[in-house]
């Protein structure tokens, strides 16, 4: 019997021990600082810049499978939501777009943060005109794919330090169409509104948004060119923001009895035109874009002058500006005659 | 004077004469009565007297068999006389025990104390078996098992019968549901107080887990039968008797281990029972600790109290106080998809937890301290009159914590975005084509890299150091630790009376108060290592982020500081905040017969609920009217002018700050019962019973968190209900056998969840459920051919299942749009299933000659998570000495998988091609017809409506048990003992308990279609153990 209630007694003090391991900490303390990648870090690879690496790509996709390392610094933010999934990289070279294809990239990688990028294994693609670094692609349709797995992200970009951020390079009209601008931090000033967009509408009557023929509307065409901007007087439309145009039948351009083949409503991008010289700059802004149903500074409207900061791209042809946020609109001249919009 | 005085003393003598004289002459008439056993020697001229009476009463009850035993030995056997009486005389002094026992009623233990004279026990009161107490057993080793606190939420609470008492304990591992029914609808009283959640209803066993010695005496009824505190419902009432004199006598010490759910659990008591002077006192504490062998992540630190008073003021009052709570916290388990079981290769996963500096981290814990405290008055100013009074009130604070994030990557490492699946699936429909990106996405899950498996805290943390802001000097939290309160003010107030108007009939009757004030709001637990976080709607923002007036939590705090939104730290109110009200009102009335072999009984109670929401903050998207009547009109980004108020479809102004509509509900319900005594003890009775509930405050508004606006067509559930019984009591044997039949009309659904394509909380309210629970209930103790061996087992078999079309609206918090309106939720009650053929491996749905399907039947659905059939079969042994052993198997089927509306209707199935037509629509959903147009042009397939509305039946499961326990005294004062029980010793680690369809879409790339995405389980650890140990002297 005694034995018995020694064994109990033992018993008790090991589980209690056991239990208390087994508590979690009443207080956790603060994780260190997350490890911060310099090229020494990468004895074994290639660096390359980000122009060399671009100059790969020879009209056909290119799959990486050597060590080859670029180093940028990052150039773009997706907090204003007109960049989804995606980011741009810069270093002394060229720019160059990561299709990441992971949400909220600005939490990750800050402006101005040095990022190294192990390309084995990625793919070097176009896609109407811009070469981007990316995941092979299995649709025909497209080079790359978004890098998109969390183990793939994290074994191929590696961030490095805080530094300044890059000023952006002022262009000139003659510079619009350069190859090594593409991707890249510029400034084009003294631009005009060109009251001409770019928007493809969806009627969707089966869901399927890959089929053009008749069912979609684009709003740049022969028929609808006429109509101006459309009424589309803010960057880009919300779901919200579309029914509201629908509702106004878009400045004329569809016919209230077209109106009922919209089905399914959703947020659109809207490529604005401006007029640098004699160069038309498409602004594009995504409907998802924070801004998006923000209207555009009626002097902009009426003919004032702006000028542009984000990133050069290009979509076939035409020279496209991604907007990083709204911060990259400045007007320059009011030449306008109306009030500014107080925000 | 002295006249006077003589005359008192000789009418006192007379009558203490005439009382002598009639007790002699009971004892006489009761002479001869007693079988004796063992011849007692003995000059001492002690004894035991009294009558047997019905507790419900004191009716006296006849033939009752005592048995008097002198250690563990049998000396006399006897049976009560006609008026209850019986005696045992000449015994020599010493202690005895008592077991007195009656067919239709529970034994019960009597201990006396022979001092030479006959002591009186005056009533030896037995409770009726249709109302089971559950109290102190001479042998307790099993009872220790089945009351250790294993399971913090048992199933159905056990009492003497024998199929609960089996049932009970022994299937609370599968989450075994009685009857089938929602665990709410079992009542569970605490000193006759009603102390179901007024809230959501359901039992709210969190309040005195770790108190099992206090809340250890317990009275149980089942089915629809009622109770003497209270009406009751149609599964059972559980009335735990808290009160001090209830807490078993002397100390008590145990300790208790276990692998299934925490590592250690230590156990103090004391109770001084009734002692002379009329006091009595009782205390308990408890702490459990650590974790288990099963599911990481999950801890306890948990602590429980208990202290009580109790006076008996002479013999016609009793005053009680006590006052009890578990404080402290645990860790919760996360239920996940079968995909990421697999990776991990543990059913048991929890994805609620990761490191953080190397050490454990869960997101979830359950953090309490609820206080209750008990004020009980009991009168007795008749021998046949009992009026009882009692007060509680609860209060504390009850939270939850999780994770919250704004603008930033899911931290959830299980979100389906991370997962193989998300990249790859055999269906190219699906358009997810990349295998190699899943084959990362696995290798990932499969080697654990970076952690894949669990909540990356210290990343959280990083994000969070560097989102800092222009000043560079704060940094904002992009992921926080919320903890979502439930802080509850709930005051009881109830009185009863008990009457025993004719030997035959008693009354009860009794009226009853509830008012509950619940305050639901969020507070900033941990800001991770950044400085603050924002009071804003970061799911409005999505849309609406050019009037920012429009996402504010506050908008009053916005426009009084100037416009900007609230800066949070840790312990800051945000996100929502409303008080939720209630007000319930009762009156009830029995009156239970009792002649000869017949007992019944009849009851009726009516009552009045009502309850509504009261915002405590302005949310922009639903700011309603200002004081003076006008709209809420700002400014926005683009210099428009926008208003904040919105309105409903009928033109009301949806609000979130202030009063909401008040709804009100009078409800009212009867029941009957009877019952025939045979000899031999058999025994067949009846219940039936129509109730009538109010819906709770949780089912009835379609967002509380935002807004005021109550769930549309509210109503009260209506249930029939009846039982018919046999049991059989006698010689050892025990048994049960029951058949039931409910129908439960008009229930109210809430569902809410948050849905990341609407990017925001979406709910579901569905209205119109009706259920229908019938099976049979077998319980069964044999005693075998060695003396102390029984065969005992149960069976539940019913079949529960839905009968009705509800209807179902969908909201999300972030708009005041109806994304469902009050549409039929067409497949719920059942879908069809149309004839095929298949032919090489293709499916081949067969047409009639009009080209229409043919239906080849209809599948019913069925009420989930719960076994509808579920046996248990074993051995239980126990010796002279105390040893205890047992073993039994158990076999789980027709368990389903809780569904969610979404699926279920047409607008799903029919996928996003849907142009059915109002009148197919209403055709199909009334006989099924479908024909191949309808196919081919409206989008409704044979083959999309069974993979969407097909309900998913869990593979049947069986279980191994066994336990062993023993106990000494030492020195006939000290009691030692332990208790050891292994679970399910097959180490089956492939049984659902129980689980839940997400209710998201997926889109086919055909367009043509929606396919839906996976659902998630929760499992039944595998082999685990129980291991307790006591000492009380």
């Amino acid at each position: 019997m005694k034995y018995s209630i020694f064994f109990a007694g033992l018993a008790v003090a090991g589980l209690s021990l056991a239990s208390c391991d087994e508590f979690p900490p009443v207080k956790y303390d603060d994780p260190q600082e997350e490890r911060i990648y310099t090229e020494e870090d990468f004895a074994g690879y290639t660096f390359v810049s980000i122009a060399e690496l671009k100059d790969m790509y020879q009209g056909t996709p290119v799959e990486i499978d050597s060590d080859i390392m670029i180093a940028g610094q990052v150039i773009s933010s997706d907090q204003s939501g007109n960049l989804y999934r995606t980011m741009y990289i810069q270093d002394a070279a060229g720019g160059i777009e990561l299709k990441l294809g992971t949400r909220n990239l600005y939490n990750e990688y800050k402006i101005g943060q040095w990022v190294y990028v192990n390309c084995n294994g990625l793919t070097l693609g176009d896609y109407r005109g811009m070469v981007g670094l990316g995941y092979r692609s299995l649709e025909d349709k497209y080079e790359t794919s978004y890098i998109e797995v969390p183990e793939l992200v994290n074994s191929h970009v590696f961030k490095g330090k805080l530094d300044k951020p890059i000023e952006p390079r002022l262009l000139e009209e003659s510079q619009l169409r350069n190859e090594e601008f593409l991707g890249t931090y510029v400034r084009i000033e003294d631009l005009s509104y060109g009251n001409q967009i770019f928007v493809l509408l969806y009627y969707d009557p089966n869901g399927d948004r890959e089929d053009y023929e008749g069912n979609c509307l684009f709003l740049d065409d022969d028929i609808h060119a006429q109509y101006g901007n459309c009424g589309i007087n803010t960057w880009a439309m919300s779901e919200t923001g579309f029914y509201k145009y629908l509702d106004e039948g878009f400045g004329g351009a569809v016919p209230d009895e077209d109106k009922g083949r919209f089905v399914n409503g959703m947020a659109y991008s809207v490529s604005q035109y401006f007029k640098k010289g004699s160069v038309d700059v498409e602004v594009r802004t995504s409907g998802y874009a924070r801004f998006a149903d923000t209207k555009i500074d009626q002097r902009i409207l009426a003919g004032a002058h702006v000028n542009f900061t984000g990133i050069l791209t290009r979509y076939d042809e035409k020279c496209q500006f991604t907007l990083i946020d709204l911060n990259g609109v400045e007007i320059v001249s009011d030449n306008s005659g109306v009030d500014s919009v107080t925000e | 004077m002295k006249r006077k005085l003589l005359s008192i003393l000789l009418l006192a003598v007379f009558m203490l004469s005439a009382g002598a004289l009639q007790a002699q002459e009971k004892k006489n008439r009761y002479g001869g009565r007693i079988e004796w056993f063992e011849s007692l020697v003995s000059e001492d001229k002690g004894g035991v007297e009294g009558t047997v009476v019905n507790r419900s009463g004191r009716v006296p009850v006849a033939e009752a068999v005592m048995e008097l035993y002198r250690g563990d030995k049998l000396i006399a056997k006897g049976y009560s006389a006609e008026d209850g009486y019986f005696i045992f005389d000449n015994l020599p002094n010493g202690s005895y025990r008592l077991a007195v026992s009656a067919p239709g009623f529970v034994g019960t233990d009597v201990n006396v104390s022979v001092e030479g004279y006959v002591k009186d026990l005056i009533f030896v009161s037995l409770v009726s078996n249709s109302m089971v107490p559950d109290f102190d057993e001479s042998s307790f080793v099993e009872f220790d098992m089945q009351d250790s606190g294993y399971e913090d939420s048992p199933s159905l609470l056990y009492g003497n019968d024998v199929y609960s008492n089996i049932a009970g304990y022994g299937f609370s591992a599968i989450r075994f549901k009685n009857r089938g029914y929602a665990s709410e609808s079992q009542d569970v009283y605490l000193s006759g107080v009603r102390m179901n959640d007024a809230l959501t209803g359901y039992t709210p066993w969190s309040l005195w887990s770790g108190l099992n010695e206090a809340m250890r005496s317990k009275e149980t009824t089942m089915g629809t039968e009622t109770y003497e505190y209270g009406f009751g419902g149609y599964n059972g009432v559980t009335n735990i008797l808290a009160n001090p004199s209830n807490v078993r006598k002397d100390w008590r010490f145990s300790v208790l281990t276990n692998s299934a759910l925490y590592r250690l659990r230590l156990m103090a008591s004391y109770a001084s029972g009734e002692l002379d002077n009329g006091w009595s006192y009782a205390f308990n504490v408890s702490a459990r600790l650590g974790g288990n062998d099963w599911v990481q992540g999950i801890y306890y630190r948990s602590f429980a109290y208990y202290a009580g008073v109790e006076k008996k003021f002479g013999d016609m009052h009793r005053l009680s106080l006590v006052a009890f709570a578990s404080p402290g916290q645990r860790g919760a388990q996360n239920a996940s998809t079968q995909e990421v079981y697999d990776l991990v290769g543990d059913n048991m996963y929890n994805s609620n937890w990761g490191y953080q500096n190397g050490k454990l981290r869960n997101a979830r814990v359950r953090k309490t301290h609820e206080p209750v405290f008990i004020l009980k008055y009991t009168a007795n100013p008749l021998d046949n009159l009992e009026a009882v009074a009692t007060v509680t009130y609860r209060t504390g604070k009850n939270g939850y914590t999780a994770l919250d994030w704004y603008d930033a990557q899911d931290p959830r490492p299980d979100y389906y975005r991370y997962l193989p699946s998300y990249y790859y699936n055999e269906n190219d429909d699906y358009g997810r084509l990349d295998q190699e990106k899943a084959d990362f996405a696995e290798q990932a899950w499969l080697n654990n890299i970076n952690s894949t498996r669990h909540i990356n805290w210290d990343h959280l943390y990083n994000v969070n150091y560097h989102n800092v802001d222009d000043g560079g000097i704060y940094s904002r939290s992009k992921y926080i630790i919320e903890e979502r309160r439930t802080d509850q003010n709930d005051l009881n107030l109830n009185a009863s009376v008990k009457w025993r108007a004719k030997d035959w009939v008693t009354l009860t009757g009794g009226i009853n108060y509830r008012w509950n004030r619940t305050e639901y709001y969020k507070v900033v637990d941990d800001l991770l290592g950044g400085d603050y976080y924002v009071n804003i709607d970061q799911f409005a923002e999505r849309d609406f982020a050019s009037t920012p007036a429009m996402i504010q939590n506050d908008l009053d705090y916005y426009f009084s500081h100037n416009n900007q939104a609230q800066t949070l730290y840790k312990g800051d109110k945000y996100g929502y905040d409303y008080y939720a009200n209630v007000r319930n009102a009762g009156i009830w009335a029995n009156a239970s017969f009792e002649k000869g072999a017949f007992r019944g009984y009849a009851a009726l109670e009516a009552g009045y609920s009502k309850f509504w929401r009261d915002g405590r903050v302005r949310k922009g998207l639903f700011a309603g009217l200002k004081d003076n009547g006008e709209p809420y009109i700002v400014t926005n980004a683009s210099g428009e002018q926008v208003s904040l108020t919105s309105y409903d479809k009928d033109g009301n102004v949806i609000t979130s700050k202030g009063r909401s509509d008040v709804a009100d509900f009078f409800t009212y319900s009867a029941k009957l019962g009877a019952s025939w005594f045979f000899t031999g003890g058999h025994r067949v009775y009846a219940d039936v019973a129509y109730l009538n509930d109010a819906p709770t405050f949780n089912q009835s508004f379609v967002s509380p968190r935002t807004r005021n606006t109550l769930v549309p067509n509210l109503t009260t559930t209506k249930t029939f209900s009846a039982d018919l019984n046999y049991t059989y009591s006698n010689n050892g044997y025990d048994i049960r056998v029951t058949g039931f039949w409910t129908k439960i009309m008009d229930q109210t659904d809430m569902m809410s969840f948050y849905d990341d394509s609407q990017n925001s909380f979406t709910n579901f309210a569905m209205t119109g459920i009706d259920q229908r629970h019938m099976g049979i209930e077998v319980g069964f103790k044999i005693p075998l051919f060695i003396q102390n061996l029984a065969l005992q087992g149960v069976l539940s078999w019913g079949e529960y299942i839905y009968t009705s079309t509800p209807y179902m609206t969908q909201t999300v918090d972030n708009s005041a749009d109806i994304i469902i309106d009050n549409q039929p939720v067409t497949y719920w009650r059942s879908n069809p299933v149309y004839k095929k053929t298949v032919v090489d491996g293709i499916t081949m749905y067969e047409t009639d000659a009009n080209g229409n399907y043919i239906v080849e039947k209809e599948q019913k659905h069925y009420v989930p998570s719960t076994p509808q059939l579920a046996i248990d079969l074993g051995l239980k042994y126990r010796t002279n000495s105390y040893w205890f052993f047992e073993v039994n198997g158990q076999f789980f089927a027709n368990s389903y998988l809780d569904m969610n509306p979404l699926y279920r209707t047409m607008t799903a199935v029919a996928g996003p091609n849907n142009a059915m037509t109002a009148a197919a629509m209403e055709e199909h959903g009334r006989t099924w017809f479908l024909s191949e147009s309808m196919k081919d042009q409206m989008g409704l397939a044979p083959e999309e409506i069974e993979y969407m509305a097909a309900q998913e039946k869990f593979d049947p499961a069986f279980l191994l048990n066994a336990s062993i326990g023993k106990s000494w005294y030492i020195d006939r004062k000290y009691n030692f003992g332990f208790s050891l029980e292994v679970k399910n010793i097959l180490n089956n680690r492939g049984v659902k308990t129980g689980g839940y369809e997400q209710t998201r879409l997926i889109d086919s790339e055909s367009g043509e279609r929606y396919y839906r995405f996976d659902p998630k389980y929760f499992y039944m650890c595998g082999v685990n153990y129980m291991l307790n140990l006591y000492f009380r002297f």
